[in-house]
This record gives structure tokens, sequence and C-alpha cells, in this order.
């Protein structure tokens, strides 16, 4: 049964981390790599501030791929990691120019951390 | 030649009523009983009935007073003889010195039109890094200082007074303990800025209804520094929620149909067309207005502090003896922390974002869960946080606080765990 | 003065409403002036009569006013002018021009001085459309000039009834806007065109052929809007939050960057500097769509909170009318208020002052049918001439305590489209935009097919929960 990353959260509260299997706690990482990536959004910065139509298409198919994607993670602390780094990854691709070279640049980066795990 | 009326219809409250034509809607007049004389101010008229506001209250008025209209509104000095007194809640000397009558300006005077107004971009410097790097302020600011009985917000009013650079300082007190005022009145001596401040001080031995004419006679002064003298000036006003229930008394008394919790449905309108006088003008000075507002329990939702968070461009909230970060907010920051150095504002909201991660783990930890890895860095880093930024006794400029930031963050986290872009990271991360 | 025009007399004053006794006839919503000591003309409107006696909302401060004072009333409801020279126009609850009161007067406003709200001397390039002998209603084209990247249509009065030929019309050339552009007559009898005409504000201007459904997305180029919960065009939306969730960063990045035509702002009861910085920033943004600055696109309507309470009602209708002008000419038109919650709080007080009874928290009872004839005037309409034009709302709401459950925020629920709630927790938290609501299922497609984004709900930890 696919657990909301919501309720996962909510569960942790009560049954702490550790009491987490690590195939939910991933659930809840990728919930808030969407908000940090997704639905936050900058509106003080150029660039991230006015994400047309297509760019939005374009990242959420990439965003997806995140989503449907299973981990294979040895413990939680790897699955945080890496999700953090892949965060870090998506925010400096949020700050590129749609279709620039530093836009691929930064989406080529990307791949490679999905390609690793 | 003006009349004087001797048959006071009806006293209700503060309020009286009299029989009298041609008289202006806010108009002032005398009341003279056998407590001696008080000023009153229009309220409503009503065909011949004319109903006043007696800011001494209407203790000792019987229905022969006499009452003498005086032609005008309620109106304050402008001029720099203004300096270094100190004044009632009426507009009378407190400081046993002379009466002031030159150019003697109507308060609560018309809005300033928009377009005259320019963007703040001004930052005031206070040397409080809750302050500086995550609540900037900004001249022309209006913020409140949202508090509770016990915690030192007239102490932080007049730290960020003195540290502020302003020219002029117009101290409204609304309700002030008498200690209070002395405390002001003091530290602006040792600090030697007695000479450029300007007092309003009503105090909770006087009549409630004048503590309502306090705000607009500081801002009609402040307003006549700013644009016939060009000067910054800095408005301090302590306590508004005194100001709200003296408004809500008269409303009371006039029977007007109360909105949320007994207050009057245009509060948001009376308190807004005060800060509201908070302004930078291109081609003159400016006026900062800080306000001290206590919450009656401790309840943000409460009329006063909820009206006044949708007016005012941010809050303070003064709680355990420090500034809240959550919840503390300084609306006008972005106007000025992108021209102050290229990593101000990335590390205060992630500096934010991971105290705010700190205080959930503290929950965790207190229902006695096993810390991971993870948790343990935010623990460390929420306790040298609150040590080195957000104590109230920390004193530093912005850039050093910034640079503290950084070690903080270093010194509890590796560089891709912090979520700011790494360009930055790069930049300012300091090498072990 | 007119001797037809009515005269009244002040019997009270209360705050801003002043009571007026007339002997001959008022009508309601009528405009008229009171007159002070020192000749200042206060405009109001009239809000009820009784018997010979009827009550005023003035739309400045009364200090100063006497029971006596002499009252004039004009026999014309509140309008607004509607022409070219509207857009980039920064007017206040009355529609007169803020920088140029400025020029007029010191830093501040002064009360009774009204300026017109066009600019009689500037010079447009008409281009007449409509021959001698062509056969026009209400809303049809008699020429255009270029406004902005847009072609301002001239179009005959929306107020004429029946149908009009063209008996003469001018050349084209560069004229002001009190050219008579053209003659039209009825049969009965022949009327001057000028590039300028009238509309009362509180009517809702409905010159076109039907009203559609609102179904093709407004994008607003904010992701968590477009994708999860995507805008109509011609739809309906609001933005209830408690100060300091980021509501106006949010209007402003809509007014900013959504793929609409026209954009108006109305500030209603809120900041002055708020308007300060869109007047300040937009002459310099470019709007990456059509390569011009921003403001060409834009109008501002600016009542705020420390201006006088009764023009807050002015300045929702005028932005509203100002709105359904340009649908006319087929133009797809965002306006958005900000906030809403003011002018509901303005017609508390003026009922208080009425002594009308009260409804819930003290609003009045007609709070709710007020808020829906507002919303009501959005929409996307097919215009007589096949193309179609839409006006979409986004109303701010600011609810006492951040509590939903009160009277404006629930009655706007109740008749807008879509809901962004946002949240001081998201906000504090610094996770911007802090919308968190999840309303129920929308007829507008979103910028992502649907199957995707009910995919990613799954996983969305905010939308549901209400954190």
């Amino acid at each position: 049964m696919l657990r909301d990353g919501n309720e996962v959260g909510q569960m942790m509260k009560v049954v702490g981390e550790e009491g987490t299997p690590t195939a939910d706690f991933v659930k809840y990482l990728k919930a808030e790599f969407l908000d940090s990536v997704y639905l936050q959004q900058n509106t003080f910065d150029p660039i991230d501030s006015a994400c047309g139509a297509e760019r939005q298409e374009y990242m959420f198919d990439k965003l997806l791929t995140v989503l449907d994607k299973s981990f294979d993670f040895e413990d939680k602390g790897k699955a945080r990691s890496y999700f953090q780094n892949l965060r870090q990854e998506f925010i400096d691709w949020n700050y590129t120019p749609w279709d620039s070279i530093d836009f691929h640049e930064a989406e080529k980066k990307i791949d490679a951390l999905l390609a690793q795990a | 030649m003006r009349k004087i009326y001797h048959r006071i219809i009806q006293i209700s409250g503060n309020v009286i009523t009299v029989e009298a034509a041609n008289v202006a809607n806010n108009e002032l007049a005398e009341v003279k009983s056998e407590r001696g004389t008080s000023l009153a101010q229009v309220i409503r008229l009503d065909k011949s009935r004319v109903y006043l506001q007696v800011f001494a209250g209407s203790r000792g008025i019987s229905t022969d007073s006499e009452v003498r209209f005086l032609g005008h509104p309620m109106r304050v000095s402008g001029s720099e003889a203004l300096l270094g007194r100190i004044f009632t809640g009426n507009g009378s000397p407190r400081d046993n010195g002379p009466a002031l009558d030159e150019n003697m300006m109507e308060i609560g005077g018309p809005s300033v039109n928009p377009a005259n107004r320019i963007i703040p971009n001004k930052m005031v410097h206070t040397g409080i890094p809750m302050i500086d790097i995550f609540n900037t302020l900004v001249e022309s600011q209006k913020l409140p200082i949202f508090s509770v009985a016990g915690e030192p917000y007239n102490q932080l009013l007049a730290r960020i007074a003195m540290q502020a650079e302003v020219d002029i300082i117009v101290l409204g007190g609304m309700g002030l303990k008498y200690d209070d005022y002395l405390f002001f009145k003091e530290t602006l001596d040792e600090h030697g800025a007695l000479p450029r401040t300007v007092m309003f001080i009503h105090t909770a031995s006087d009549p409630i209804v004048e503590c309502i004419q306090v705000p607009d006679m500081s801002l009609a002064v402040a307003e006549y520094f700013a644009t016939e003298l060009n000067k910054r000036v800095l408005v301090l006003l302590t306590d508004m929620t005194n100001f709200a229930d003296a408004l809500k008394e008269i409303s009371i008394t006039m029977e007007q149909i109360p909105s949320n919790r007994g207050y009057p449905g245009d509060l948001y309108s009376q308190l807004a067309v005060r800060y509201e006088k908070a302004v930078d003008f291109a081609k003159a000075g400016s006026i900062t207005v800080l306000a001290v507002t206590t919450m009656p329990g401790d309840d943000v939702t409460h009329p006063i502090p909820d009206n006044t968070g949708y007016i005012t461009e941010g809050q303070f909230y003064l709680r355990n003896g420090h500034i809240e970060p959550f919840g503390s907010l300084s609306r006008l920051k972005q106007n000025v922390n992108k021209d102050t150095r290229e990593d101000h504002r990335a590390l205060m909201d992630n500096m934010i974002r991971l105290y705010s991660e700190y205080r959930e783990v503290l929950e965790k930890q207190s229902m006695g869960f096993r810390m991971s890895e993870w948790d343990k860095k935010l623990l460390k880093y929420g306790g040298q946080f609150e040590k080195g930024m957000m104590d109230l006794s920390v004193n530093i400029p912005l850039f050093q606080a910034l640079d503290r930031g950084w070690s903080i963050l270093a010194d509890c986290f590796e560089p891709q765990e912090v979520g700011i872009k790494t360009d930055l990271v790069k930049k300012f991360w300091p090498s072990k | 003065m007119d001797e037809n025009k009515q005269t009244g007399k002040v019997t009270g004053v209360n705050g801003n409403m002043v009571s007026v006794a007339f002997d001959d006839q008022v009508t309601q919503n009528e405009v008229a002036f009171v007159v002070i000591e020192d000749g200042t003309r206060l405009k109001s409107e009239v809000i009820r009569v009784r018997g010979r006696e009827a009550d005023l909302q003035v739309f400045e401060s009364t200090t100063g006013v006497k029971v006596g004072d002499h009252v004039d009333f004009t026999g014309e409801l509140l309008s607004v002018e509607l022409g070219p020279g509207l857009l980039t126009q920064v007017y206040d609850g009355l529609q007169n021009p803020l920088p140029e009161l400025a020029k007029q007067t010191d830093y501040f406003l002064k009360r009774g001085l009204y300026v017109y709200p066009l600019n009689r001397e500037k010079l447009w390039d008409y281009t007449p459309v409509a021959k001698v002998g062509a056969v026009l209603k209400a809303g049809d084209t008699l020429g255009t000039v270029p406004e902005g990247i847009f072609s301002h249509r001239i179009m005959l009065p929306f107020a004429w009834q029946g149908e009009w030929t063209v008996q003469e019309t001018i050349a084209a050339g560069q004229y002001n806007i009190d050219t008579v552009v053209a003659k039209v007559s009825n049969g009965s009898e022949t009327r001057n065109v000028t590039m300028v005409q009238r509309w009362p504000v509180k009517i809702p201007l409905t010159c076109y052929k039907v009203k559609l459904l609102a179904r093709d997305p407004l994008i607003t180029q904010v992701r968590i809007i477009d994708t999860f919960f995507p805008v109509a065009k011609g739809g309906t939306f609001c933005t209830p939050g408690p100060f300091g969730a980021g509501k106006t960063v949010l209007q402003h990045a809509l007014a900013q960057r959504s793929e609409a035509d026209i954009v108006i702002v109305a500030a209603c009861g809120e900041r002055a500097g708020e308007v300060v910085e869109i007047l300040t920033e937009f002459p310099h943004l470019d709007d990456p769509r059509t390569g011009r600055h921003l403001i060409d696109r834009t109008i501002i309507i600016c009542n705020t909170s420390s201006m006088p309470v009764a023009a807050r009602e002015a300045s929702i209708y005028t932005s509203v009318t100002l709105a359904e002008y340009y649908r006319q000419m087929g133009l797809n038109v965002l306006l958005l208020a900000d906030s809403t919650s003011r002018w509901a709080q303005a017609l508390r007080e003026l009922s208080g002052r009425l002594e009308e009874i009260p409804g819930e928290e003290a609003f009045p009872a007609y709070l709710e049918s007020r808020v829906a004839s507002f919303y009501e005037r959005a929409g996307l309409v097919r215009l007589e001439s096949g193309e179609t034009g839409s006006i979409t709302i986004c109303g701010a709401v600011s609810p006492a305590g951040g509590n939903f459950e009160e009277p404006v925020t629930q009655a706007t629920l109740k008749v807008v489209g879509s809901f962004l709630a946002l949240s001081r927790d998201r906000a504090n938290a610094r996770r911007y935009p802090s919308i968190r609501s999840n309303p129920g299922p929308s007829t507008t497609a979103s910028s992502i097919a649907r199957k995707s984004t009910a995919h990613a709900r799954c996983f969305a930890t905010e939308t549901r929960s209400g954190r």
C-alpha cells in the first residue's frame, strides 16, 4: 500500500526515525524533495520567479522520474545524504536560464546523480 | 464671539452631550468643572446635539458645567523649540517649561500621497543579529514589538533608538508606568540624546481618554521635522494596547456596535491612519515608527496585535528575553538585504530553516527517541545559533554577524547539507 | 450652479457619514458634495434615503463639517471615465490620478481636490473603423487608437440603447480625447461621440453576447499554482491568509508574471508601501512576452489603509469597471484585489453608523450578496464580434486572527473557483509560496497532465496536511 509522504512524516513523530522502515523514510524524503525544489519558488530571483508552462512540464517530467524511481539505500543516513545532494543539484538547476548552456550542464549533473542510485 | 454653553444634557462615561449650534466636527472645547478645566473634542453631531469626549474624564462635571468651543480641532506646535521638551497627553508641558503656541498645526492630518513616497532603501543598523541579519530594519519602516508584561520591551525599544542613526526622536508614551518614563528619560540622557528628543507622555495614572491624542501629536511633530526640516525622525510609541483600549471605551460609551472581542469595528483603520504616517520622502526626511504592543493573554490573534500585524511592515516578537526567530518578520528586509552582501539572503533563509528543523528535533528528543547523526548535528547547531545569534547581549555589526553565521554552519555541517547554492558556499564557507 | 440640481443642508455628522435634509428628490447612490465653511467640497454618495433625510458616505475626512452646511447633489451616480490613457495610471478610489494630485499640492492628499482621470491634452493616433452609414449598437467599434501594444477601441457608449447610424466620421489623425470622432443618429436624435465615455461603477457592464464556461488556465508562472491549483482564464480565486504569510508578495508575483494582457491592481485598504513598490518597479521591469515595461499593461487603483475608508468601496468597483471596459476590447484582464477584507470592514463601519441590524461578527447581513456580485463580474465572454475577452479576479482575504471561519472568507469561498490558502507555518519555515490548501477537483486544466499531478500528489507533504 502506498503511504502518503505526509503520513510517513506524521508517523515518524510517533514512532521515531528508527521505528520507520527505510522504504517509508525514502517516501518522506521524496515528499520533502518535491516541496523544496518544485512547490517552493524564489519570487525574488529573476530566473526562478518566472517558470513558464514549458519549463514546468520539462521539470515535472524529471521530477516524476525521481518520485517513481525505486531506490535501494543501505541506511537512512545514506538516503538522506543522497537526497540532500539531489536537492542541491535541482536548486542550482532552477537558477539557470531556460534552455541555456548552464541549464543543460546542470541537467547533465542531475542525470548522472540519478544514474548512480 | 465664541458662545459659552451651560446646558449639558447628558453625561455618559467620558462623553458629554451639549445643545449647541455652529459647532464643527472634531472641534475642540474647554469644559470647566469643579476639578478644573479639561479639553474635550467633538465626536458626533446630531441636529442640535453635540457629543464631546472629555480628555480628563467626566468625573466632577455637572449639568451646568461651562463648555466653551475653541473654533479649531486639536493642534500641536511645530517648531524647533519642541526639542528637549516633555509634554502630557494633551500637549501641555510636563517639564514645567512654557507652553508652546508657535506655528500651531492640526494633528491627525491627511495621508501622504502614495505618489510622493519612495521605496524604503536605507538599512537601520542596530548591532542585534536577530534584527540585522534576519529581520533587517529599514528607514521609514513601521514595526511593532509584540510582547507581554515582564519582558524587556522598553529596553529593546530604547536600545534600537540609541543605535539607530536618526536626527530626531519622538517618544509617545501611553499608559506608561512612571518608572518606565524615568527609564527612557535617563537612558536618553546618558546617551546625550535628550536635546534631540520630544516626548509626549501619558502615564497610567492619567485619564484614559488623554492617551488617544498621543500618537497623533507625536506623528504630527514628526511630520513637521521630516517635511519642513528634512530630518530623519524615529517615533517610538509604547504601549499601543492602551491606545486601542481607550478607543474601545469611547466606542462602547457611544453605543457603537462592537466587533471582535468588543473592540470597535474600525480599529484597523484607526491604527492604520497612525502607522501609515511612517514614510520616506525623496526630497525630504523620513519617519520610522517602532511601537510596543503588549498582547493580552499572549494571544497574537487578539484584535490589537492581529490588526496591527496586517498594517505594519512586519513585527518583532519579544519572548523569553530574545527576539523569536519564527513569527518575527521584517517585510522590508528584501529591499536592503540584496545590497548588503551577496550571501545575506541565502544565509538568512537557510539558517532559519535549519533552526526550525532543530526545534523539531528537540520535540523528538523530548519524546525519548534516539537521535540520528543528522539530529545530533542539528542539536549542536541549535545551541550555537541561540548563543551566538539570538542572545540579546550580542552586539556586533552586520558583516561580522554574517561571518559568524558561516562559522556556525561550518562547525556543525558539511557544505552540501545546508541547502545554500554552490557558488555562495564556494565563496564563503570557512576553510578548516 | 444648475438650478435644476438639488441642494440640501447637513443635519448630522457621525464619522464619515453625514445626514442631509433635502426638499425635492434624491436618488440612491447619487453623488453629492458637502460644502464646508471654507468652500472645500467633499465628495460623497447617497447610501440611504428616509423621507426627507438622506445619509451620505463621505469619501474624505469630515473634520470641520457643521450642522447647517450646504450640500449639492449632482444627479449622477458614482462613475468612471473610460478612454485611452487609462493604462499606466495610478488612481485613488475615486479615479483621481495621484501623480497629478502630487503636482498640485505638497506631500499630503488635500481634501476636496479632484482632477480629471484622463489627460485632456494628449494627442492620440486615431484610425476610424466604422464607415458612414454603418449601423451600430452599444459597444461596437467606431475607431481605434494604439495604447501600448494594444489597439484601444473607441466604442459606441454602452449606455446608448437601440441602433445608431454613423452620419459623419473624422479622418485618421492625431486628436485629443474630447474630439468628436463621429456623429451618429438613431432616427430621432443625433449625438456626438468622443473618445471618452462614463459608466456608473456599481452597475455591471454586460455589453457582450454570452458568458462562456471558463476552462483554459491562466498561466501564472508560479509552479505550485499552475501545476496543482490552476486558475481559469475568466475564473475567480482567492488568497486568504493571516498576516505574514506572504499574500502581497504572491499578488505582486501574479501581477508581474501572469500571462494576462492587462493587469489591474486594486490596492484596497492595505499598506501604501506595497503600492509604491509596484509604482516604482513596474516602469523598469520588462514583460518578456511583449518586450515592453510592465507598467504599460497595468492600472493601479490605490486606496490605502490611511486614506478615506468610504473610498475603499469605490476602489473595488472602479477597478472591476475598468476591467470590464478592456474585456470589451477582446482582451484578457487579471484583476488583483488586495484586500477584499478591508472593503468588507468599510461596509461594516458604515452599516454600524446606519444602525442596521448586524449579521455575524457585526458585518452587515448583505455582505455575502455584495461579495458575490463583485466576483460575478468576472468571466470569459463572447462579444458580439465573435471574439472572446475575459476577466480573472483574484481577491486577497485578511481574516481576523488568520481564522478562515469568518464571514468574509466564508462568503468568498462560496463563490470563487479556486482557493489558495496561505499558511503561517509554512511562511515561518520560510517555505514560499506558503500555499497549502487542497481544494476540491478543479475543472481547469493544469499546466501538467492530470494523471501526473495526481500521482505527484501522493508524495506532496503540504498539500493535504494543512500544516
